[in-house]
Formats: structure tokens, sequence, C-alpha cells
């Protein structure tokens, strides 16, 4: 794990006025440079999650938040990542009882294109069809997709991040390449004569 | 050629390429501590303002909360949604009395690590896990070592039931002989796509196979097809009757949709149509032989409502309530455990049992996570939960009386190394 230097005003205060940190300072500088660190991927995360920047930004922020009230009881560190990971599957699942409601956002030409991602020129339209499939899953087995081909976790990894079985994390991933196979156009399907 | 191994592996890996694209140009950290901060107060705010007492306590704590003072009950009607809820009785001890006191029990020391300090019996069915195997605690404190790591079992007149999941990850519910009252082998094998139910009176567990088949397994009948085609889309949550299912008295199961936009939750009649357990039930928690079921009706920004509602004849709610979601049914219909109406992270913290008013009669509280609520008899409930850096089960009563039974240092905060059978 790579730390990125603290912002100024965040944590370097305990050095500077030579005294031993309070419980909450360690807290907020332990919890400060997690922040820095793994920020940048959760958000990619919640970004696959969710399929929209906005709701993945949304769901961060709750899922942080619930992490730093949670802080000190997280009593193994390296299962930290772990638990965030549940909080924001948790949360995305949450989101139908909200009635989400599309908040309204300033257009400009800085702000980041909703879901543009790089265009592999020789895409041929594969990628876009495979994520409108994605996107289109409940949200619980888009979380078992995510999690198994972009975090790369194992069955039992997956199984245990999102507290259910093995064996529904393996008949999600079947049913989500049955979806696949059946929405996305046969030319589009790889494997075919002109991907060899 | 491509092959259905070799094809499905492309698809794999396309969903990995296309995650890897739509995420390659998002670097950014767009929260700091402040914000995450400030979010955290607002949902701590609520948290309490949600929780009776309007205190969260940083060790278990037991809030016992005065009786209400009505006599000639009103009919009255734990944990992870993602559980079915069905309250098990061992068919042994249909009528299950209290487990006598025992004191505290004293932590495991390291070198017995997955090994509990063994106490008076629990009063409740548990597995734990023992290697790659799992000993079945019965009511009565006697044990059986079942062959597999299982996560629910039922004991059924002569057999154990039990489901689990092998290395594969595929599911699996086994019909398993006790020989000699303590160890077992299996008879047979369904290949599962859902976890199993197990009716009130523990004699009947059902099941929906790999191939949509929704099969109920009676000690006595042995298996029967209820429907043979349920839809990819739903789920078990619970069932009641006997298991005869060719007979009025017989299987009544209760599915819900996995995604709760596709529908609300029906209920499987023996003939007839399929009808609604509730009043736009969306999910059945619990259900008793009495025509009582505990649901979810609806779900909300930072709340989930529903209540209990009363089957019998033209039916009506016995109480609804969005400050709980309401799970396990006592056996004798009085009292109802609940978790808080909304929950997050590891899953919910505290329960409360809860009267026929729907009123909290008593709560409890830990520091981390309550995994698995259960009744142990009409008057007391019994909880696996974490705290303190331990594993303990808790026997919770109707009058406010709060016991540990078991301790362990084994398992950790997201793996418990006990699982109570058909809790909540």
């Amino acid at each position: 794990m790579q730390l990125h230097h603290p912002k100024p005003g965040l944590g370097n205060e305990t050095v500077a006025m030579g005294r031993r940190a309070t419980r909450t300072e360690r807290r907020d500088e332990e919890f400060t440079a997690y922040l820095h660190a793994r920020q940048p991927s959760l958000l990619r995360t919640a970004y696959l999650l969710t399929g929209d920047r906005h709701q993945a930004e949304d769901v961060l922020q709750t899922s942080l938040a619930k992490l730093y009230l949670s802080w000190d009881k997280v009593r193994d560190r390296d299962s930290v990542d772990a638990y965030v990971r549940r909080i924001m599957v948790n949360e995305n699942n949450s989101l139908w009882r909200r009635g989400w409601k599309k908040r309204e956002y300033a257009t400009s030409d800085e702000a980041m294109p909703e879901g543009a991602p790089h265009v592999d020129e020789y895409d041929e339209g594969r990628g876009a069809a495979l994520w409108d499939v994605v996107r289109s899953l409940p949200p619980k087995a888009r979380a078992v997709v995510v999690l198994r081909y972009y975090e790369q976790l194992t069955e039992a990894e997956t199984a245990d991040v999102l507290g259910i079985s093995t064996g529904t994390v393996k008949s999600q991933c079947s049913r989500a390449i049955a979806s696949l196979r059946e929405r996305v156009p046969a030319h589009l399907h790889p494997g075919r004569p002109e991907d060899s | 050629m491509n092959t259905p191994d070799n094809e499905n592996g492309t698809w794999e890996s396309e969903m990995g390429d296309e995650f890897e694209r739509r995420v390659r140009n998002l670097h950014e950290a767009p929260l700091d501590l402040s914000s995450v901060k400030g979010t955290a107060m607002k949902i701590r705010t609520r948290r309490r303002a949600a929780v009776a007492g309007g205190i969260l306590a940083a060790a278990a704590v037991l809030v016992p909360v005065a009786v209400i003072a009505t006599t000639g009950n009103d009919r009255a009607d734990g944990i992870d949604p993602a559980v079915p809820s069905v309250t098990v009785t061992d068919p042994a001890t249909p009528q299950p009395t209290p487990a006598p006191t025992p004191a505290p029990t004293p932590p495991a020391s390291p070198e017995q690590t997955g090994t509990p300090q063994v106490g008076a019996p629990v009063g409740v069915p548990y597995l734990e896990r023992a290697g790659g195997e799992t000993v079945l605690h019965r009511a009565d404190g006697s044990t059986v070592t079942l062959p597999g790591t299982y996560r629910d079992a039922a004991v059924l007149d002569g057999p154990v039931v039990g489901y689990r999941t092998d290395d594969q990850g595929n599911g699996f519910v086994d019909v398993i002989d006790v020989v000699d009252g303590s160890s077992s082998s299996v008879s047979t094998t369904y290949a599962v796509r859902s976890a199993m139910s197990t009716t009130p009176d523990g004699r009947t567990v059902a099941f929906v196979t790999t191939d949509d088949e929704l099969v109920v397994y009676n000690g006595e009948r042995g298996a029967q097809t209820l429907r043979e085609s349920v839809d990819p889309g739903v789920t078990l949550s619970a069932i009641v009757g006997n298991g005869d299912c060719v007979s009025e008295a017989g299987c009544h199961p209760f599915l819900e949709h996995v995604n709760f936009e596709e529908g609300a939750a029906f209920e499987i009649n023996y003939e007839g149509e399929d009808s609604a357990p509730a009043p736009g039930a969306l999910r059945v928690n619990d259900a008793g032989d009495d025509f009582l079921v505990s649901v979810i009706t609806s779900g909300t920004d930072f709340e989930t409502c529903g209540g209990l509602y009363d089957r019998e004849g033209g039916g009506r709610w016995i109480f609804e309530t969005c400050d709980y979601q309401v799970h396990e049914i006592a056996p004798d219909g009085q009292h109802t455990v609940a978790f808080d109406s909304y929950f997050d992270g590891l899953g919910p913290r505290s329960f409360y049992l809860l009267d026929g008013d729907g009123e909290e009669v008593a709560s409890f509280t830990s520091d981390s996570v309550v995994s698995g609520v259960t009744w142990a008899d009409s008057e007391h409930a019994v909880a696996t939960t974490y705290q303190d850096g331990q594993w303990r089960i808790v026997s919770l009563g109707v009058d406010g009386e709060l016991k540990t039974l078991e301790t362990t240092e084994a398992g950790n905060e997201l793996n418990a190394p006990w699982f109570l059978t058909g809790a909540s």
C-alpha cells in the first residue's frame, strides 16, 4: 500500500505541536492515510457497482463515513478493504429504497462525461453492449461480477465479502454470462471467427 | 472450437477487460477527512434517533423496558435480511424448556482455537465449524459430527438435513443418517440454488434445486416436489405446514423476488392460486403455524416498514411498524424478535423483543454485530454476537434478563464460528 503525503492540516499538527497525539488524532491520522491510499481504487469499484459517477461518489462517501464510525472496531487492518466493499455493496443495494432522484448538475466541458471510457478503436461496440447488460443486472448480481472480474476476488473471497454462499456467487456469475450471451448481438460475441 | 467452458472464460475475460477500460481514467479522490466526518456525524445522529433510549453503547448493553401491563394478551405477532428466517424447534423436545443458567464462561485460550468453552446446553441447536467437519450441538447439549461444513441444519424425525457448499461453490442439501447417536453419513444429496427453510415444528425443510424444482423434505414422508419450475429470479423465504403436501394442513412455502422491484412475495398453496402472505408484503421474514407472518412491506430512505400479520380468516394486522424490522415469531406467538429499521455495515448491532402491540420489552446492543437470533422457547431468545474481540452466544428473556451462554476466540468479526440453525 503506497501512502500519499498527507495534506497540510490533516494530521501534521500533532508532530508540529510536539505533544503526544490524542486517540482521536491518531485515529484521524490513520484514517486519512487510508483515505489517500485507497480512495481512488474504492471510487473505481463504486462506479462499477452503481454504473453512475454521481451515485458512486455518494455511495463512497456514505461507506467511508460508516467505516470512520467503526474504525476503532475493525481490529484487523487487513480486513478494512473487505469491510468497506461490503458496506458499499449494501449501500448500493439500498439505493432502490430511496427512489433515487437524479440531481441536476451543471454541464461543463470540464466535467467527466458520464460513463465515457477509453474506447479501443478495435472495440466495435462490444464493450458498450457488454456494459449495458452489466448495468441492467440487479444490484446484487452486479456486485458479484464486479468483485469477481474487476477486483479479481476468488469465489470464496467474494462470498465472504458479500455474506453469501459460494454457490450463490457461482450461480450469479453463470446467469450474468448467460445474459451477455443472450443480449449482446451475435456479431459482437467474443470468439467469433473475425476475432481469431 | 469454442467449448462451453472456454466460452464462459472468454466472457469473463471480456467483462474484466471492459471494467478496466471503464475506470482506466478514474483516479480521483474527491473526499477529504472533513467531508467524511461530516457525513459520519449525520449518520450517528440518525442511528441514535432510531435506537430505543437514544444511546449507542460501546459495550454490550441491556436496556430493559418495563413490560406493558396488559394481561389477556392480544396475540402478538434476528438478522441478516439475506438469511431466510424460520423458527426451529428440536423435534426431540417439541416444547423446549429454558436451559439451566450457566455461569459466564471465560474466553477460550489460544491453544483451544475453534473450541468454545462448553457450558450448560445453549437451548437451541447450533452448528460449530470444526476443520472440514461441523459439530451439530443439539438443544439438549448432545452433539453429532456432520460430514462437511454446513451453514444450516434441521433435526427431522430420524435424519438430519444440512445445507452446505463445496469447494467449487455448488450448494447442496444433504440428508444425513445419524449412526449411534454421534456419528453420521450422507444418504441423499440434492444440488440446490437456495438455502433451505425449516417449518416451525422442525419436521420439514424446503429448498429450490438447481433444476428450479421446489422440493419439500419431511422426516416421515421423504421428498415431495411442490412446484416443478421456480423462476430463477425467485427464491424461498419461509415455509409452514406439516410436510404432507397433499393435505390441507400440508406445505405452504413463501417465496420472494430477489429483486423487490420485480414483484411482491407470494405463498404457494397446495391447491389453488398463489396468494399474498400479507398486504403489500415483499418478503416473509418468519411464519408460524398459527397463521402469523412477519413481513417487510416497504423500504424508504433509512427505514424499513413491515409488521406482524394474522392470515387467519380475512386476515388482519397485529401491528405495523417502521421502527423495526420484525423477524422471528416466538413459539406461542406472543412476542417477536426485531432489528433496527435500518442497518448497514456488517449487519445489525442490536436486536429487540417486541410484545403483541409491537412495543419493546427488552433489547441487546453489541459493539459490532449480531449475526443470528432465534427463540429457545416462548420466553427467551438466543443470539450470536461479536463483542470485545470474541464471539458469544447470549440469551435474552422477555423479562430483560441477559445471560452469556458461550464464548470463543475463534473466528473474526467477518466470520462467525457458530450458526444458529434456522435463525434470522
